[in-house]
C-alpha cells in the first residue's frame, strides 16, 4: 500500500471542544470586537473633532484627549479579549487564568460606571454571562489539559 | 488473666511514645501529682470550698468518693501563678538554656496564619479575645507548672503508663493511659487551650491467631475528642510505625493528642455561633467551585485542603524530632495495672486539675481516664471498641465460621423467598384465572372490581418479592466471593475503614513559606491600617474602596500561597453574580418577558414538529 494511503487510513485524532467553551469563546469574541469597534469610534472622533471635523470640536482640548485615550485602553482590552477568545477556542492553558482576570477587571469597571450612574449593560450582561461559562466544569477542564485527560474523536468512535 | 500475665502482656506491646522538641511535660505518676495539689469543691451559688490542702492529699483522699449533690464540682488545684520575681527569673534561666542548647529548642514552622484566609484571622483575633472574657488559667501557670514538674522529677525521674487489659467478643484491648501534669498547647505552642492535668490514651487490640497466641491487629490512639474508624490503623498498614514490634506514636507538643505520623498537623476548631455561616459557605463553594483538583489527588483530602473561611486554624506540632519514651527510647516505662481500677480511678469524677469555669470548657481540667468532665463514663473506658469503630469488626480467627453461618442464612433465606414466590404467584395466577371467567358477565361487576384491585395488591408484594430474591441472591454471592478471599488469606485494603484521616500539612517551598509567613503576620494589620486611613480621608464610596484594599491584599496573598487561580475564579464569580443581581433588579419585567416569548416560541416549534412529522 502506498505510504500516503497509509497515512489517511489512520484515524484522524482531533480534540473534541465542548459546546460551552465554544460558546465562552463566542462571547469573549463579540466583547473584544465591541471594545475594539468602541475605541477605534472614540479615536476617530476626538481626532476628527481636534482637526475641526466634528461637533464634538466643541469640548475642551483635555476632554478630548480623554476621550482619546479612552479609545486606546479601549482597543487594549479589546486585543486582550481577543487574545483569549482565541486562546480559549484553541485549549490554551492560561487562557482560563488570563480571561477570568479580564472579565474581573471589566466588571469592575461596569460595575463602577453603573454606580457613578454611566451604566453600560450590554458590557455587563456580556461580562456576566461570559464569567459563568467560563466558570462551568467542562470548560475550566477543557482549559486545564495537565490536569484532565482530553476526549479524542478516535478515541470516542473506537469505543 | 491474673494481673502478673496482664503486666506482661502490656509490656509485650507498650507504645513508644516521640514528643516535639521544646515538651516540658511527660506521662509521669499521678501520687507525685497528687502530693503538689489540693482539693477543692464549687456548690452553685457558694464560694469555691477546700477540702484537703496543698501537699497532704494522696490518692486514699480520691478515693473516698465524696457527694455534695450532683451539681457540685470537685477539682485538684496544681499551681500557684508565679509571683514578678520568679517569673522573671524564669524567663532568663529558659532564654539562658535555649541559647546554651539550640538544637533543643522548639521553633514554629509555617505560621498557622499562612494557611488560611483573612476571615480565619479576622476569627482568631476574635477569639483571642473571648479568652480575656471566658475563665482561662493564668498565663504565668504554665511556668509555674514546668518548674514544679522539674522539680517533681529531679525528686523522683519516672515515666509511667497506667494499664488495663480488656476482654471483650473476642478481641483482647490493652489500654495504656497517661498522665501529663499539664497542657501547655495555648501558651507554649499557639494552639487552642491551655489546662491543669491531661489524660491521653493509646489501645492495642490483640486477636488469637492460628497457633492459639495473641496477635496484635489493630492500634488506636487518642486525638482530642474524636472518636470513630479514623482513629485506627491496622497492624500491617504501613502508616503504622514500630519498632521491635512496639507501635511508634507522635504526639503533639503541649496537647499530647497522638498522631501515627510525624509531623505539623493543621487542627481547625469552628465556633458553636458561626456554624450556620458554615453551612452558608459550604453551599456556595459547591456552586462557586474553584478549579478542578487534578485526577491524581485522592479522596483522602486534608481538611486543610479544603477553603475554611470560618473556621480558625491551629497547628498541632507531632513532629517527633524531641524526646522518646517506651522501649528501647532513652526512657524506659514504669507500667502500673489499674485493672481492676483502683478507687481514684472508679470513685472521683471530678476534675485532675483547675476549674475556671470555661464557658467552651477547654480550659477547664479533664476528668480522669474513666469519666468525662460532666462525671458520665468515656466512652473510649466503657467502649473501646465502639470508641474507635471496631465494634463492627470480627476478630480475624471468628470470620471464617462467621461467614459460614452467614452464608447459610443467606441461603436459607433465598430458599425461603424463593417458596415464597411460587406460592403467591399461583395463587396469583389463580386469581388471574377467576378474573377472566367473571370478566364478561355484567352482573358480577362488583366481585370483577374486587378481584382486579386484590389482583392489583398481589402482583406488587409479588414484584417486591422478585427484587428481594435477586438482592438476596446477591448478597450471597458476595459472602461466597468473601468466604474465598478470607480462605486465600486475603484481609482487604488495611485503609478501607478509614474516611477522613488527619494528615501532615504538605510541605512547601521554604522561600513561598518564609513570604507567606511574613505576610500573614502583618496583613491584618494592613487592612486595618488602611480601613484607617479611609475614615480620616472621607473618602466618597468608601465601601467600595474597603473592598478594592480587601481585593487587592487578597490578590497579594493568593500570589503569595499559589492561589492565584482559585481566587481569580472567585473573584469573578463574585463580581459576575453582584452584576447578575443589578441587572435582574433593573431590567425584571424585560427578564421574565424574554423567558416567556422563549417558552412561547420552543413550545411552538416544538409541536410543530410533532405535526409535521
Amino acid at each position: 500500500m502506498p505510504e500516503a494511503n497509509k497515512r489517511s487510513s489512520r484515524p484522524t485524532s482531533r480534540v473534541v471542544n465542548p459546546r460551552s467553551l465554544k460558546v465562552a469563546g463566542l462571547i469573549i469574541l463579540v466583547q473584544a470586537l465591541l471594545k475594539v469597534a468602541v475605541g477605534i469610534y472614540n479615536i476617530v472622533t476626538s481626532g476628527r473633532a481636534l482637526g475641526g471635523l466634528d461637533p464634538l470640536g466643541g469640548l475642551p482640548i483635555p476632554a478630548l484627549t480623554r476621550v482619546f485615550v479612552l479609545g486606546a485602553i479601549n482597543i487594549l482590552i479589546g486585543l486582550v479579549f481577543f487574545w483569549v477568545a482565541v486562546g480559549t477556542l484553541r485549549r490554551r492553558p492560561r487562557s482560563w487564568v488570563l480571561g477570568m482576570s479580564a472579565q474581573s477587571v471589566a466588571l469592575v469597571v461596569s460595575l463602577v460606571s453603573y454606580l457613578r450612574g454611566r451604566p453600560d449593560y450590554s458590557t455587563m450582561v456580556l461580562g456576566a454571562a461570559a464569567v459563568f461559562y467560563l466558570n462551568l466544569r467542562e470548560v475550566r477542564q477543557a482549559l486545564m489539559p495537565a490536569e484532565v485527560p482530553t476526549l479524542e474523536i478516535a478515541e470516542v468512535e473506537a469505543a | 488473666m491474673n494481673a502478673a500475665e496482664k503486666l506482661a502482656l502490656l509490656h509485650r506491646y507498650e507504645p513508644i511514645l516521640r514528643f516535639t522538641r521544646g515538651e516540658s511535660f511527660y506521662p509521669c505518676a499521678v501520687e507525685t501529682y497528687v502530693a503538689e495539689c489540693g482539693l477543692y469543691v464549687q456548690v452553685p451559688r457558694r464560694p469555691v470550698e477546700r477540702l484537703v490542702t496543698e501537699g497532704k492529699l494522696t490518692l486514699a483522699h480520691l478515693g473516698e468518693g465524696r457527694d455534695r449533690g450532683p451539681q457540685a464540682i470537685y477539682f485538684l488545684k496544681f499551681i500557684d501563678p508565679l509571683n514578678l520575681a520568679e517569673m522573671a527569673r524564669y524567663r532568663l534561666q529558659r532564654g539562658i538554656e535555649d541559647l546554651r542548647e539550640r538544637a533543643r529548642r522548639f521553633s514554629v514552622g509555617r505560621a498557622r496564619l499562612a494557611r488560611v484566609g483573612y476571615s480565619s484571622r479576622i476569627l482568631d483575633a476574635i477569639y483571642s479575645l473571648t479568652l480575656l472574657l471566658r475563665g482561662r488559667v493564668p498565663g504565668d501557670t504554665a511556668a509555674a507548672a514546668a518548674l514544679t514538674y522539674a522539680r517533681m522529677q529531679r525528686t523522683q525521674e519516672c515515666y509511667t503508663y497506667y494499664g488495663r487489659v480488656v476482654q471483650e467478643a473476642g478481641w483482647t484491648i490493652l489500654q495504656y493511659w497517661f498522665f501529663y501534669p499539664y497542657n501547655n498547647w495555648r501558651s507554649g505552642f499557639h494552639g487552642v487551650n491551655d489546662h491543669e492535668a491531661d489524660w491521653e490514651m493509646v489501645n492495642v487490640y490483640l486477636a488469637a491467631d492460628r497457633s492459639g497466641g495473641l496477635a496484635p491487629r489493630w492500634v488506636s490512639c487518642a486525638s482530642h475528642d474524636f472518636s470513630g474508624d479514623d482513629l485506627r490503623r491496622r497492624w500491617d498498614d504501613a502508616e503504622l510505625e514500630k519498632v521491635d514490634g512496639h507501635p511508634l506514636i507522635y504526639v503533639g507538643a503541649g496537647s499530647h493528642a497522638s498522631y501515627f505520623m510525624a509531623g505539623e498537623y493543621l487542627t481547625e476548631i469552628e465556633l458553636p455561633f458561626m456554624a450556620p455561616l458554615v453551612r452558608v459557605q459550604e453551599l456556595l463553594q459547591r456552586f462557586i467551585a474553584p478549579p478542578s483538583p487534578g485526577p491524581t489527588e485522592s479522596a483522602e483530602a486534608e481538611p486543610s485542603a479544603v477553603l475554611n473561611l470560618l473556621r480558625i486554624p491551629f497547628v498541632e506540632y507531632a513532629r517527633g524530632d524531641g524526646a522518646a519514651l517506651g522501649p528501647g527510647q532513652e526512657k524506659a516505662w514504669q507500667p502500673v495495672l489499674i485493672d481492676p481500677p483502683p478507687a481514684w480511678v472508679e470513685r472521683y469524677r471530678g476534675l485532675w486539675g483547675l476549674f475556671v469555669h470555661d464557658l467552651v470548657a477547654g480550659e477547664d481540667a479533664p476528668s480522669g481516664p474513666m469519666y468525662n468532665r460532666d462525671g458520665s463514663v468515656r466512652r473510649a473506658w466503657a467502649d473501646p471498641l465502639g470508641w474507635a469503630g471496631l465494634d463492627k469488626v470480627l476478630p480475624p480467627g471468628r470470620v471464617a465460621p462467621a461467614l459460614r453461618d452467614e452464608i447459610r442464612a443467606s441461603a436459607e433465606a433465598y430458599r425461603r423467598m424463593a417458596r415464597q414466590i411460587v406460592t403467591k404467584r399461583r395463587a396469583l395466577q389463580r386469581l388471574g384465572l377467576r378474573l377472566s371467567a367473571i370478566e364478561p358477565r355484567s352482573f358480577l361487576s362488583k366481585e370483577r372490581e374486587a378481584l382486579r384491585k386484590e389482583a392489583r395488591v398481589r402482583s406488587r408484594e409479588l414484584a417486591q418479592l422478585q427484587t428481594g430474591l435477586t438482592r438476596q441472591r446477591d448478597t450471597g454471592e458476595a459472602l461466597r466471593a468473601l468466604a474465598l478471599r478470607v480462605r486465600q488469606g486475603e484481609l482487604g485494603s488495611p485503609r478501607a475503614h478509614l474516611g477522613r484521616t488527619h494528615r501532615p500539612m504538605p510541605p512547601l517551598p521554604r522561600s513561598v513559606s518564609l513570604l507567606a509567613d511574613a505576610w500573614s503576620s502583618i496583613s491584618i494589620s494592613f487592612m486595618l491600617l488602611g480601613l484607617a486611613v479611609l475614615i480620616l480621608a472621607h473618602a466618597s464610596f468608601w465601601a467600595l474602596w474597603l473592598v478594592a484594599l480587601v481585593v487587592a491584599l487578597g490578590l497579594v496573598e493568593a500570589g503569595l500561597r499559589r492561589q492565584f487561580r482559585g481566587y481569580i475564579g472567585t473573584l469573578a464569580m463574585g463580581l459576575a453574580i453582584v452584576t447578575t443581581l443589578i441587572l435582574l433588579g433593573r431590567f425584571y419585567a424585560q427578564v421574565i418577558a424574554a423567558v416567556a416569548i422563549a417558552a412561547a416560541v420552543y413550545l411552538m416549534w416544538d409541536n410543530i414538529r410533532e405535526l409535521a412529522s
